[in-house]
């Protein structure tokens, strides 16, 4: 009698308890992406699509001819996604804090990604004191900015952003803006598998889109592939350019027309107003040396210099005509300090020529980087 | 009997443990050093002045002097800046005939620690007798965009008169500033048009790898005012730039082949 009174009991106590816990309605699958752990009960809601990872499609980098292979990290695989993700970001102004400007705004495709603004000028109308250099077949560089500031492109990514002479934004704000748009959730989970838009994944995106802005399709280029033939004021040009008459080949080697090195090309005395790559470094061998940029499309991303002092290629070659000042840390390549290059008029025009050989109209008009 | 098992136990352990501590892997390093008149080279001489370097070392200024640190036989006053240059071919002779390729190229930047040295892998036991390599690139091996990882602005338009395309490398760019640093000078050494400039070098070791031997390191040491002299007697004056100067290609190339190179061998 009195065990079955006991077992009695215990059922009542036990089923009283269990009434007593609250029903809280939600995913009760552990599988599924909004798995709910303290759920009691499943209302149906179980989210199991985003589980399935989408398999996005590799993008393959066509190298032109005579350039090595691009050197892209491997954690940051070209995906088809992930360029048309990048390209979108890189055009829309939502980055930056009060939505007026997007990477395009200073880097126009028209004048070779870059800006023809002496200085470009920030949301907040403030400028800065380097001109916006031209985004061309970065995917071959080691070193970017003007200083070499950023040693890739992702990292280069994350600083207009959040730079206050620029976008004036903050990431996290960035990051909030983004994850509230149900189409760049989407786009992110298919470029990237991921639910939570994070910044890594913005400039990574970028990236991969910066990666196939790629020009190799000048008069040049043509020339090489012995498409066409160079007239004679090019080829003149040319041959002021590849030899110490002008020597322009040693920093701006062939193929890609820059040397992935940075050079005091005697622009100023001291002290400097800039002293560029010293400022990354704090090596005073450094005072003054900027990166050479590429002279590919060199005809439409005017004006030059890292400070676009030249509005004109006129200006530029008349630079070098002329010597330019001696400083410190002036590169020994500039063996013709303060005599200059001595070129005729007529070898100045040749070699413009040359210069504007290099353009690649192709790429200025691609409809592949627009939106 | 317990004795006897310990006793051979004891044998067999110290046995065992002398073997191991004997035997040793030989690595070999492949060094790089640089001197100027006998001295370790030292490159952007500013530092050298009493005035922080680029505030006030201007042309005239009585502290530019210093800056021009070393003199050659010419009696030019000069400093080295750059020096960039590559090494290929680069053998280590057995005693009985073979040889083994160390690196195919190897190339060197004054500047950076990192170029100035580089594992050759391990040794096997035996006599070696002799290094052997090239300065600069053989015509076979200066092929355009076989050497990713030399700066892009190593190339060297081949045929800068001609085909656009042929481009090669570099041998060497030694530049710096010379009578004034204002004045500069580019001792650059390459291929002249179908003309290969390279040269050989072989300098006799005395080397026998054995299991007691240890790590060894080769250096190889440029005497950079040797560039200028023995037997041409080069002045700055002359070749201020050298680059697609045939006579001074060759000058420089007679007096690379002489005294330029030298190699010790050590071990820890």
């Amino acid at each position: 009698m009195n065990k079955v009174s006991y077992t009695l009991c215990f059922f009542i106590f036990f089923f009283s308890c269990k009434k007593d816990l609250p029903i809280i309605e939600g995913c009760t699958d552990k599988n599924a992406l909004n798995y709910n752990s303290s759920a009691t009960y499943d209302d149906g809601s179980c989210n199991h699509d985003t589980l399935i990872p989408y398999e996005n499609t590799p993008y393959t980098i066509l190298i032109p001819e005579g350039f090595p292979d691009m050197d892209i990290p491997d954690n940051n695989p070209m995906t088809v996604e992930g360029v048309e993700l990048g390209k979108k970001l890189f055009h829309d102004p939502i980055l930056s804090r009060d939505g007026s400007q997007s990477c395009a705004s200073c880097h126009l495709q028209a004048s070779s990604f870059s800006d023809p603004n002496r200085f470009s000028t920030g949301i907040d109308g403030v400028q800065g004191s380097r001109n916006a250099s031209a985004i061309i077949n970065l995917g071959w560089m080691n070193s970017f900015n003007w200083d070499g500031s950023a040693s890739t492109l992702e990292e280069q990514g994350f600083e207009p952003v959040i730079n206050p002479i620029e976008m004036n934004n903050t990431w996290h704000n960035v990051e909030n803006t983004l994850n509230a748009d149900a189409t760049y959730k989407e786009l992110f989970r298919k470029a990237f598998n991921i639910q939570k838009i994070d910044s890594t994944h913005v400039v990574m995106a970028i990236a991969q889109f910066e990666r196939t802005l790629i020009s190799a399709n000048s008069r040049y280029d043509k020339y090489l592939r012995q498409e066409l033939q160079l007239t004679p004021s090019e080829l003149n040009g040319f041959v002021i350019f590849n030899t110490e008459t002008g020597d322009c080949f040693h920093c701006h080697g062939p193929h890609k027309f820059m040397d992935n090195s940075f050079h005091n090309n005697a622009l100023d005395i001291e002290p400097f107003l800039d002293i560029g790559l010293a400022k990354v470094t704090g090596v005073h061998s450094d005072n003054g040396k900027f990166k050479t940029p590429t002279l590919r499309n060199i005809e439409f991303s005017a004006p030059y210099m890292h400070d676009g002092r030249f509005a004109t290629l006129e200006e530029v070659v008349e630079h070098y005509n002329s010597g330019g000042h001696f400083s410190s840390t002036v590169d020994p390549l500039m063996k013709k300090l303060g005599v200059g290059l001595q070129l005729t008029n007529q070898q100045k025009q040749d070699l413009i020529t040359f210069l504007k050989a290099l353009s690649d109209t192709e790429f200025i008009n691609n409809p592949d980087f627009t939106p | 009997m317990k004795q006897l098992i310990l006793l051979i136990a004891l044998i067999v352990l110290i046995g065992c443990s002398k073997d191991t501590d004997r035997i040793q892997i030989t690595n070999l390093s492949f060094n790089f050093e640089h001197t100027v008149g006998g001295e370790q080279l030292v490159m952007h001489p500013w530092g050298m002045c009493s005035q922080p370097a680029g505030e006030d070392c201007e042309p005239g200024h009585a502290c530019c002097g210093e800056d021009l640190n070393y003199v050659n036989l010419a009696g030019d006053q000069y400093n080295i800046q750059t020096l960039l240059y590559v090494i290929s071919d680069i053998y280590l002779h057995s005693a009985d005939g073979g040889m083994q390729l160390l690196k195919k190229a190897h190339f060197v930047d004054g500047e950076n620690p990192a170029t100035l040295r580089f594992p050759a892998g391990e040794l096997d036991n035996g006599s070696y007798s002799k290094i052997s390599f090239t300065m600069g690139l053989s015509a076979d091996r200066n092929i355009p965009g076989d050497y990713p990882d030399f700066p892009d602005g190593f190339s060297w338009p081949a045929d800068p008169l001609g085909d656009p395309a042929l481009t090669a490398y570099h041998y060497m760019q030694l530049e710096g500033a010379y009578d004034t640093i204002t004045k500069m000078y580019n001792t650059h050494t390459g291929p002249l048009t179908g003309m290969d400039m390279s040269f050989n070098k072989e300098f006799d070791i005395s080397l026998n790898v054995n299991d007691d031997l240890g790590d060894v390191a080769v250096f190889v040491n440029m005497e950079l005012n040797n560039w200028y002299q023995n037997p041409n007697n080069i002045s700055f004056h002359d070749y201020p730039n050298t680059m697609f100067n045939v006579d001074a290609q060759h000058e420089l190339k007679l007096n690379g082949e002489t005294d330029v190179f030298t190699v010790t061998t050590t071990n820890r």
